[in-house]
C-alpha cells in the first residue's frame, strides 16, 4: 500500500520535471516571438526593452510597414530570390543525390566534398564574391543573390535528399525496368513518388535558409531594389534607437510565409523526418 | 517460344572474376535451377540475362539474336527478386498490372488479366491493398503475379523464397512448379538451397567460384556428380569422402584394401572416392578386412535413420540398415556398394565406370 503510494508519488515528480523542462524549452523558443507579437501591437513601445504585455493595442505599426514603408518591395525581393534559388537547389540537389546513391564513383568522397563546401563561413566568401560581381556590375541584383545562395542551397538539399534516395531500394527500379519501363519512366513513376517527402523536406529547409540569409545579402545588395527581408528588419535598429513597434510588426509579417509553407507541408515533413 | 543461350558469358569486377565464361542453353519450357553457394556468380549470371548487369565479355542470344545491348525493358523477361521489390506506393492491382501498362495494353485486357492472375495466385482479396499491408507470403505471391501476368519469354527468379519460413517456402515451391508446368514457360531459378533445386528443377546448373560445374537432371547430379565440388554440394546428408587407390582389381580405401566383385573402366587415375550414406553398409565388426568405425550418434530423420560414425578420427554418415539395429558405441565394419560410389582423379574430376555410361552426357 505504502509502496504503491510512493511509486505514484515518484511518477508524479518525474512527470512534473518533464513538463517543467518542456515548458522552459517552449518559453525559450516561443518567448521572443510572443514578445515580438505584442510589441508589434503596442501603442507606444518606447521603453527599452519594451514591456512584454502592452496596455493598449493598435494596428498602426502593421499599417506603417505594409503601406507607408516599402516592406512589400523587400518581400517581393525575398520571394523571388528564395523561390528561384530553392527551386534550382532542389532540382540540382535531387539529381545529384540520386546520382550519388546509384553511381558514386568516389565511395562517399564526392558527397563529403559537396558537404565540405558548407564549412566556409559565408562572411569569408562574401567579400571575394562582392569583388567578383562588382567587376561585371551585378551587385544589387536578384541574380547575384541567387548565384551566391546556390553554393549553400545545393549542398544542403543534396545532403537531405541523399538519405531519402539511399532508402529507395535499387531493386524497385530494376523491377520497373524489367516490367518494361524506360529509365526516365522509372525515375518518374518509382523514384520521384518515393522521394517526395525528402524533396519537400529539402525544399522547405532550403527555403527557410534562403529566406533568413543575412550576411551575403548585406554585402551584395545596397538598395531596396534587391535587398531582402532580413536587411529590412535590421534597418529598424537605427542610430536614434530601435523602432520596436514596427520591428515587431515586420517580424511577424516576415515569418508568415515560412510558417504557412511549413504547415502546408507539415504532413510530408513529419513523414520525411521519421523516414517513412 | 524462344531459345535462349549464354555464350561464354563473363563478368569481372576489377580483379574479381564473378562469372567465368559460362555457356548455357535454356531449352524451351524447361525449369532450370542455377545452384551454388553464395558468391558463386549465379545471381550475377541471372542479372546479366535480365539485362541488369552488363557482361564484361560473351554474348546472350535469344533466337540466335544477340541481345547484349538491349536494356532490361526490351528483353521481355519477367523477374522475381529476393527482396520482393513491390512498389510500396502502388496498390497490388497497380503492381501486378505494371508490366502490361508499360507495354501499352488496353484497359479491358489489363483488368481481365489482373483478375485471372489474382485468381491463379489466390490474391483476389488483396487487389486494392498496398504491399505494406500484406504478409511476407502474400507479398511474394503478388511479386510472382507481376511476373506471371505478362506471358514473358522467360521467368527469372532470384532466390525468391529464401526469406520466407520453411512451411510457406515449400507451399510456394509447389505452386510455382505447378504454374510453371501449366504455363509451359522457360524458367531460370537461382538458389543456394540444393533441396529446393532438387524439388523444382528439370535441370540443375551447379556453379562454383564463377564457373559452371555441371548441368544435369537432379537424378544424374545425385548419382553422377561430375566433380568433388558437386559431390559435396548435392545431397543431404553430404557424401563421405575417402582416399582411394585402385590397382589389380583391389581398391584401397583410406589405405584399407577392399576386393570389389567387379569394377569396370580404367580406374588407374583414381585418387579419391565419395560414397553416399546409402552406399555404405555398416555391419557388426568381425574378423573380415575393412574399415572399422564406432557409432557416435543415431540420427532419426522420419522414415530413415542415419548413423554418425567415427572412422579413425573421420566423421562419416551412413544409413542404418533395415535388417538389424545398430546402437550408439557399437563397433562396425563398413562395406561399400562399389557400383554406386563415385571415383575422382587427382584433379577432382569424376572417373567414369563404363557400366554407368549414360544416355545424357554431363557438361563441364
Amino acid at each position: 500500500m505504502e509502496l504503491t503510494k510512493l511509486h505514484n508519488y515518484s511518477r508524479l515528480v518525474t512527470r512534473a520535471a518533464v513538463f517543467a523542462v518542456i515548458g522552459l524549452w517552449l518559453i525559450w523558443i516561443w518567448g521572443p516571438l510572443v514578445w515580438d507579437f505584442f510589441t508589434g501591437l503596442a501603442v507606444n513601445p518606447q521603453t527599452d526593452p519594451p514591456q512584454l504585455i502592452p496596455t493598449q493595442f493598435t494596428l498602426e505599426h502593421y499599417r506603417n510597414v505594409l503601406f507607408a514603408e516599402d516592406m512589400p518591395t523587400y518581400i517581393r525581393n525575398s520571394v523571388i530570390v528564395t523561390t528561384v534559388s530553392t527551386a534550382i537547389s532542389v532540382s540540382v540537389g535531387a539529381l545529384a543525390a540520386y546520382a550519388l546513391t546509384r553511381y558514386d564513383p568516389g565511395d562517399g568522397q564526392v558527397s563529403f566534398f559537396i558537404l565540405s563546401m558548407r564549412f566556409l563561413p559565408p562572411i569569408a566568401v562574401a567579400i571575394p564574391i562582392y569583388m567578383m560581381f562588382v567587376g561585371i556590375g551585378w551587385i544589387n541584383t536578384w541574380r547575384v543573390l541567387i548565384l551566391a545562395y546556390l553554393p549553400i542551397g545545393i549542398p544542403i538539399s543534396t545532403w537531405i535528399m541523399l538519405i531519402f534516395f539511399q532508402r529507395i531500394p535499387k531493386e524497385l527500379e530494376e523491377a520497373s525496368r524489367i516490367d518494361g519501363w524506360s529509365r526516365i519512366q522509372t525515375w518518374r513513376r518509382v523514384v520521384l513518388p518515393l522521394a517526395a517527402p525528402g524533396i519537400s523536406s529539402a525544399a522547405i529547409l532550403t527555403a527557410i535558409l534562403m529566406w533568413n540569409e543575412y550576411v551575403l545579402a548585406l554585402v551584395l545588395t545596397t538598395t531596396k531594389e534587391a535587398q531582402t527581408i532580413p536587411i529590412y528588419l535590421a534597418g529598424f535598429v537605427t542610430t536614434r534607437g530601435i523602432l520596436w513597434g514596427r520591428m515587431g510588426a515586420a517580424t511577424m509579417i516576415a515569418i508568415t510565409p515560412i510558417v504557412i509553407l511549413s504547415f502546408l507541408a507539415q504532413e510530408r515533413l513529419v513523414a520525411g523526418f521519421t523516414l517513412e | 517460344m524462344a531459345r535462349t543461350e549464354l555464350d561464354e558469358l563473363r563478368k569481372e569486377y576489377g580483379d574479381l572474376v564473378a562469372v567465368n565464361d559460362v555457356s548455357l542453353t535454356l531449352n524451351d519450357g524447361e525449369f532450370l535451377v542455377l545452384l551454388g553457394p553464395s558468391g558463386c556468380g549465379k545471381s550475377t549470371t541471372l542479372r546479366m540475362l535480365a539485362g541488369l548487369e552488363d557482361p564484361t565479355d560473351g554474348e546472350i542470344l535469344v533466337d540466335g539474336e544477340v541481345v547484349n545491348d538491349r536494356g532490361p525493358h526490351r528483353r521481355d523477361f519477367a523477374m522475381v527478386f529476393q527482396q520482393i521489390a513491390l512498389y510500396p506506393h502502388m496498390t497490388v492491382r497497380e503492381n501486378i498490372s505494371s508490366p502490361l501498362r508499360a507495354n501499352g495494353v488496353d484497359k479491358d485486357t489489363i483488368e481481365d488479366r489482373v483478375q485471372r492472375t489474382a485468381e491463379m495466385l489466390d490474391i483476389g482479396e488483396l487487389l486494392d491493398r498496398k504491399p505494406g499491408a500484406l504478409s511476407g507470403g502474400q507479398q511474394q505471391r503478388v511479386a510472382i503475379g507481376r511476373a506471371l501476368i505478362r506471358e514473358p519469354r522467360a521467368f527469372l527468379l532470384d532466390e525468391p523464397f529464401s526469406k520466407l519460413d520453411q512451411k510457406l517456402r515449400i507451399q510456394l515451391q509447389k505452386e510455382l512448379k505447378r504454374l510453371q508446368e501449366e504455363m509451359d514457360v522457360t524458367t531460370v531459378f537461382v538458389t543456394h538451397d540444393q533441396e529446393e533445386a532438387m524439388v523444382l528443377a528439370d535441370r540443375i546448373a551447379v556453379m562454383d567460384d564463377g564457373e559452371l560445374q555441371q548441368v544435369d537432371t537432379p537424378e544424374q547430379l545425385y548419382r553422377f556428380p561430375a566433380n568433388e565440388f558437386v559431390a559435396d554440394f548435392i545431397g543431404n546428408p553430404t557424401m563421405n569422402f575417402f582416399e582411394a587407390d585402385v590397382s589389380h582389381g583391389t581398391i584401397a580405401v583410406d589405405g584399407v584394401p577392399y576386393d570389389p566383385p567387379e569394377i569396370n573402366g580404367h580406374l588407374e587415375s583414381v585418387r579419391r572416392m565419395a560414397a553416399r550414406p546409402e552406399d555404405i553398409t555398416p555391419v557388426p565388426a568381425d574378423d573380415a578386412d575393412g574399415l572399422v568405425a564406432t557409432v557416435e550418434l543415431v540420427e532419426m530423420r522420419g522414415t530413415t535413420t542415419y548413423l554418425i560414425v567415427d572412422c579413425d578420427g573421420k566423421e562419416l554418415t551412413v544409413l542404418q540398415p533395415d535388417e538389424q539395429r545398430i546402437g550408439e558405441d557399437d563397433h562396425v565394419r563398413l562395406e561399400f556398394d562399389f557400383e554406386n560410389v563415385s571415383f575422382f582423379d587427382g584433379e577432382g574430376d569424376l572417373v567414369r565406370q563404363t557400366e554407368h555410361d549414360r544416355t545424357e552426357t554431363s557438361i563441364r
